[in-house]
């Protein structure tokens, strides 16, 4: 059958002015577009223009996006969009050559094979469950804070702004080990709005103090490391930038989805010891991701009788994956009991999350506390409820605000 | 109010040039909503009421102009006539606001009396007998306020008004649920639903005889059915005038020539233009218009925000809120009148409304204030 269909599709590619396809904007975060549940139905990819014009594909299929995901015939390079926008890191506002030449040496997400893992395993170790693990007390800590600021200004608060976002930037900067005076600021620049170049000074200006005393945090680690400073400082703006928003992403949307589904909600009410295992459903349903970066086939594969030629460009759809019926029977139904394990939400292979543990960690203490310290919770209104633009090029669904009261 | 604000926002923009304020009243700017409660039930005096004071404006370089009325406007030579003679201008700004509209079709031996200004209320309080029937004619906010403040000083208040249930200032079921038995508890009686088919004299008093067929006796009679802009000085000006002074978004209605308040209609959204007769509008809209002529651009407007009083009871409406809201309670309820709801449309916050939850609607209010804001699309409040 798909052979048939990549066939067809294949001829419908060198056509490309008669079926445009591109992404689509008619999905929200606990309802994900419509448009993409169809073309699942159609096939395990489907034909799909990326932003600069050319076509390739997206994979909708669960079992061909993991294998894909861990095939190394796929190559991240070179990185092409599917999104709306124009180019992941350094857009129009180039702060500099060597920020440039930073962000493409160790832009994580733009390097495959040895050179990635080198990378990576600089700073792997300090990801680890029992690293995340030794992380919770602080997670605990930085979340009753929270807590205490959204009982000092409620019962009316949004969430994504009172809660979330604060608790997932005090983490990250915590778990990176940007210095305590800084962290207000690294708020400033990096959940709020800021230029690039703001940005890389920031970046700068921490690992100067960094190396000057490298501490066992994420970013002491990396400097001790055999990387080169321009190494470091790609890698460390990756660090600075990824994760943030999507932990703070996961909190406000599991939310809202347990507040719409208040059945699900009081189960984990009545047994806590329910809610490690939820979290696995909480980012199958809520997956942030409508693609992960594209891959390039190296060479013509073959993958779940699938076929893709040499130069195809290849973007994963977890959200798509993430409803697979035939992994995930009932896959609209957001159920805290089910067995939600093989979820691509924090996508999968050598370039899957390196932060997963720790999200895990602050997503689990986040929503226990939440649901624990407002028994009246309710939300007023999710932003989210109604499709907005994508959060980034990378095409990735955005929290918006979240009213709640109590 | 509007007048003086606008002047005020002038000067603290820094605005060098002469400032003068022409008002038809034989007082100082005061304020109008305490006139239907504090003022009428006598808790507080005229000194409570006023804005400002005669060494203020002095020192703000403000001249004042009391008891004049304007009578003519010619913006080819941008000038105001007036009873006190003519006025060139190089901005105006018109705060003329509302007067009542008056009941018509009433044999002329009938007495009528209306509240809008500090006299009104005035000539109010000295008309009241101790022992009198009041009715009321009109079941808005102000009929509702004053019925209210009237009964809860003893006196017998007969309510009339031409909907299902009194309203309070919103179109909205659960105030206008809450109103009804607030004004019951305080003995009004409430006609609704029906007009008021014949005003006459008779010896025992003023005879109404209501559509519903019921009569009522009154020793005083009392209209609170809207307001009509104070546009007609404006005939031959130029300016739109068929619902007050049609204005763009920020309040221009010509070159030079601004309306703020009551008697202006401004453009707020590409899809329609209203006239929003609330305080806290005519301030901001004022605040607005003289940042515009100082600086070049004009200031946010507050989204809407209003209150009412039914003797002890208060409410608090925040935003745009009507019959089509879907509304849901977040704190109290309905029956212990007492309660905090929000109201939606299409799932989207539009609006706070609150009853004797003081405190919760101030904790709630800048969340909703900021969903408000960010649902309102194109429109500028």
């Amino acid at each position: 059958m798909n052979e048939d269909l990549n066939t067809e599709s294949t001829e419908t590619r060198k056509c490309p002015v008669s079926h445009q396809r591109v992404l689509p904007t008619d999905g929200t975060p606990l309802k994900p577009s419509p448009t993409l549940a169809e073309w699942a139905k159609e096939g395990k990819a489907s034909p799909l223009s990326f932003t600069d014009g050319h076509q390739g594909w997206i994979v909708t299929d669960h079992a061909l996006a993991r294998d894909l995901l861990v095939d190394s015939r796929f190559s991240q390079l070179p990185q092409r969009i599917p999104g709306a926008l124009t180019q992941v890191a350094f857009g129009d506002q180039e702060p500099d050559e060597r920020a440039e030449e930073a962000s493409r040496l160790a832009g994580l997400l733009a390097i495959d094979g040895p050179e990635h893992a080198r990378i990576r395993r600089t700073i792997l170790g300090k990801f680890s469950v029992r690293a995340a693990k030794g992380h919770e007390p602080k997670v605990r800590e930085i979340v009753n804070k929270q807590i205490s600021h959204l009982s000092a200004i409620g019962p009316g608060v949004d969430l994504e702004h009172e809660y979330s976002n604060p608790i997932s930037t005090a983490v990250h900067g915590h778990v990176l080990g940007i210095p305590e005076h800084l962290q207000d600021k690294y708020y400033r620049l990096f959940a709020g709005d800021s230029s690039q170049a703001e940005k890389v000074y920031f970046v700068r200006e921490v690992l100067e103090i960094k190396r000057l005393n490298p501490d066992d945090s994420v970013l002491g680690e990396m400097i001790k490391s055999d990387l080169s400073e321009v190494e470091e400082e790609g890698l460390a703006f990756v660090l600075f930038v990824s994760g943030r928003d999507s932990v703070a992403y996961m909190i406000t949307t599991t939310t809202v989805a347990l507040l719409q589904n208040p059945s699900e909600l009081e189960k984990l009410r009545n047994d806590s010891s329910l809610i490690p295992a939820a979290i696995e459903e909480f980012m199958r349903y809520g997956a942030m991701f409508l693609t992960l970066f594209s891959r390039t086939a190296t060479e013509d594969v073959e993958l779940q009788g699938f076929r893709f030629s040499k130069g195809d460009s290849v973007a994963v759809s977890p959200v798509a994956a993430n409803r697979n019926a035939q992994v995930f029977p009932d896959p609209n139904q957001f159920d805290v009991t089910r067995d939600a394990f093989g979820h691509l939400g924090f996508g999968h292979g050598i370039h899957g999350c390196v932060g997963q543990q720790l999200a895990r960690v602050e997503l689990r203490v986040a929503i226990e506390s939440l649901i624990s310290k407002f028994p009246k919770l309710r939300l007023l209104e999710a932003e989210q409820n109604r499709p907005m633009d994508f959060a980034h090029p990378v095409a990735t669904y955005k929290a918006g605000r979240a009213t709640v009261s109590w | 109010m509007a007048g003086l604000t606008a002047a005020e926002t002038l000067r603290e923009q820094g605005y060098k040039g002469s400032v003068t304020i022409i008002g038809s009243e034989s007082e100082l700017p005061y304020q109008r909503p305490p006139l239907s409660k504090q003022f009428l039930s006598g808790q507080w005096g005229e000194e409570r009421v006023q804005l400002t004071s005669k060494k203020r404006l002095e020192d703000l370089g403000i001249s004042f102009h009391m008891g004049v009325t304007a009578e003519r406007l010619d913006p080819s030579e941008a000038q105001v006539f007036t009873s006190a003679g003519t006025f060139d201008y190089e901005h105006l700004l018109i705060a003329t606001g509302a007067k009542a509209r008056t009941l018509t079709g009433i044999s002329s031996e009938v007495q009528v009396s209306y509240l809008r200004q500090l006299d009104d209320a005035k000539n109010l309080k000295s008309a009241i007998k101790a022992d009198g029937q009041i009715l009321i004619i009109g079941a808005g906010v102000l009929g509702s306020e004053m019925a209210a403040t009237l009964a809860q000083l003893g006196h017998r208040v007969t309510l009339v008004g031409n909907f299902p249930h009194p309203r309070l200032g919103a179109d909205l079921e659960i105030l206008s649920k809450a109103a009804t038995r607030i004004l019951l508890d305080l003995g009004v009686e409430l006609q609704m639903d029906c007009t008021v088919e014949e005003l006459s004299g008779s010896p025992l008093g003023t005879l109404a005889v209501l559509s519903n067929g019921f009569e009522v006796v009154a020793d005083l009679v009392i209209g609170a059915v809207g307001s009509v802009p104070n546009v007609s000085w404006l005939h031959g000006s130029g300016l739109d005038t068929s619902n007050g002074i049609l204005c763009d978004a920020t309040g221009r209605a010509a070159s030079g020539i601004y309306a703020v308040g009551d008697v202006a209609c401004w453009n707020s959204s590409p899809k329609e233009a209203s006239r929003i007769e609330h305080q806290m509008m005519a301030i901001g809209q004022a605040a607005s218009v003289g940042t515009l002529i100082v600086t070049g651009k004009p200031s946010d407007l507050p989204v809407p925000y209003f209150w009412s009083e039914l003797a002890n009871h208060r409410a608090l409406i925040l935003g745009e809120v009507g019959a089509d809201s879907e509304v849901e309670v977040i704190a109290g309820s309905e029956d212990s009148l007492k309660f905090l709801a929000v109201a939606k449309s299409k799932g989207q916050l539009k609006g706070l409304v609150g009853l004797n939850m003081p405190k919760e609607f101030r904790s709630m209010r800048p969340v909703v204030e900021k969903a408000i804001r960010a649902n309102q699309g194109e429109r500028r409040y």
